[in-house]
């Protein structure tokens, strides 16, 4: 059973219950092209929160068209109850407040948020050797590992290893319980390791929080039932 | 109750802090204005910032990096971030479409500014056009639907502070650029007539953005 076939279910299935009983919960469509991307993190908040959602997965062919339809010319777009709400990390943390995942205090939320603009950074840096890893670009991947991949990746997973051991091991990034940059980095961290095996093994405390993820039962569910994609 | 005590750690510019400077004026909020020269960041200051960056927010000595983070956390406190989750949404939704505007105008910006080496016409014909479609078309689009001359709902917040500081960048370093936005012109002057925001902009140090 794809996922976005279940989904669609319970989808109707709640459009139907919300006509009935007018005080239900919002309705929930989230849309992407069909790989974890950007939209990953809001998929696996869905899933840790039993919430349902159309899990709306476009054709790349229908995106020119879609396209003039969103707010920023760009995706994710999260819709809820029909109203639209762009930019990946704004429909992360409106969900994972939502939820319960977006850390417990307002200084968590900051230190949650500080790590997400840093992964940003990071990913901008890292992506031209990324691309060449991954075989969307041309280049010359063992000079460009040396002189940025490396160094990039150091940069970031040093500060990560920090804050995971600073935090107390626990195998999460910010607090005591799991937040969405704890998503993020697991999800990144799978997609990397995929394409360039042994590249993160520097990082223990990272690959704890990672496996704190992937362990989480709801996420596990969600990863075994979930379309795989490269990235 | 005691105060919170807030230091802003950040260059001699207004740039990425200056929306957290605006919403501690508002606000009427006490905080250290620390600001730290290219020598003194290199010579003593960067090895004691988180991330070994600025702005960094310190509250009561302990520290916020990245200035979002920083600007999302004074807007919470503060009541500059929307009346509704949703509202607060959209105003995450601006700031982060307003850092990947500047991730694509920057090596122009950079090479204008003299802060990076470049072609500063072979950087404008790359950059200029593409980055500004990223943004502008939007926040017109918002601010002709939006009756209260605001960018989203019917108060100041975070993100017209943000919008506002680099407007008046814009309109110093490259005019024109806007001319077919003169909402985003109507709005900056909305928005630097606020009487704090007026009397902070006459006390300010003065710099190039």
């Amino acid at each position: 059973f794809r996922a976005c076939s279940m989904s669609r279910v319970f989808f109707y299935f709640f459009e139907i219950l919300k006509y009935i009983l007018p005080e239900t919960m919002p309705s929930y469509k989230l849309t992407y092209f069909d790989t974890q991307g950007f939209a990953e993190v809001s998929r696996q908040l869905f899933a840790l929160s039993d919430t349902p959602f159309e899990d709306n997965r476009l054709p790349r062919e229908e995106w020119p068209e879609y396209q003039k339809c969103t707010p920023f010319g760009k995706m994710p777009v999260l819709e809820v109850d029909g109203q639209k709400l762009p930019q990946s990390f704004a429909i992360a943390r409106f969900l994972a407040r939502k939820f319960g995942f977006a850390g417990k205090t307002e200084w968590e939320q900051a230190w949650v948020d500080a790590l997400g603009d840093q992964f940003k950074d990071y990913l901008n840096a890292f992506l031209p050797f990324f691309r060449v890893a991954f075989g969307t670009a041309t280049g010359d991947l063992e000079a460009m590992k040396k002189s940025d991949g490396e160094p990039i990746r150091d940069n970031f997973f040093g500060i990560l290893e920090k804050q995971a051991k600073d935090n107390g091991s626990t195998g999460f990034l910010v607090g005591s319980s799991l937040t969405w940059i704890d998503l993020i980095v697991a999800d990144h961290m799978g997609v990397v390791e995929y394409h360039l095996p042994h590249f993160l093994d520097g990082f223990p405390e990272v690959q704890r929080v990672r496996r704190n993820v992937i362990e989480t039962p709801k996420i596990k569910e969600w990863l075994e039932k979930r379309p795989e994609r490269p990235y | 109750s005691t105060m919170v005590h807030y230091k802003l750690y950040y260059f001699p510019s207004r740039s990425v802090a200056e929306p957290v400077r605006q919403m501690f004026a508002y606000a009427g909020i006490e905080y250290e204005d620390v600001r730290i020269t290219k020598e003194e960041w290199l010579a003593e200051w960067k090895n004691k910032m988180t991330f070994d960056q600025v702005p960094v927010l310190e509250v009561d000595g302990k520290q916020i990096p990245q200035s979002l983070a920083i600007g999302r956390f004074v807007a919470k406190q503060y009541g500059f971030y929307g009346k509704t989750p949703f509202e607060a949404a959209w105003i995450d939704a601006i700031a982060d479409q307003f850092k990947d505007y500047w991730v694509a105008l920057a090596p122009w910006f950079y090479v204008h500014m003299g802060y990076a080496e470049g072609d500063v016409e072979a950087a404008k014909a790359k950059c200029a056009g593409p980055a500004r479609d990223m943004l502008f078309p939007h926040l017109q689009k918002l601010l002709k639907e939006n009756k209260s001359g605001f960018l989203i709902g019917d108060q100041v917040s975070w993100i017209d502070f943000m919008i506002q500081e680099h407007v008046t960048v814009l309109e110093e370093e490259f005019p024109g650029y806007l001319k077919d936005y003169p909402e985003l012109f109507v709005h900056a002057a909305k928005i630097r007539a606020l009487p704090a925001i007026k009397a902070w902009i006459e006390k300010r140090p003065v710099s190039r953005g």
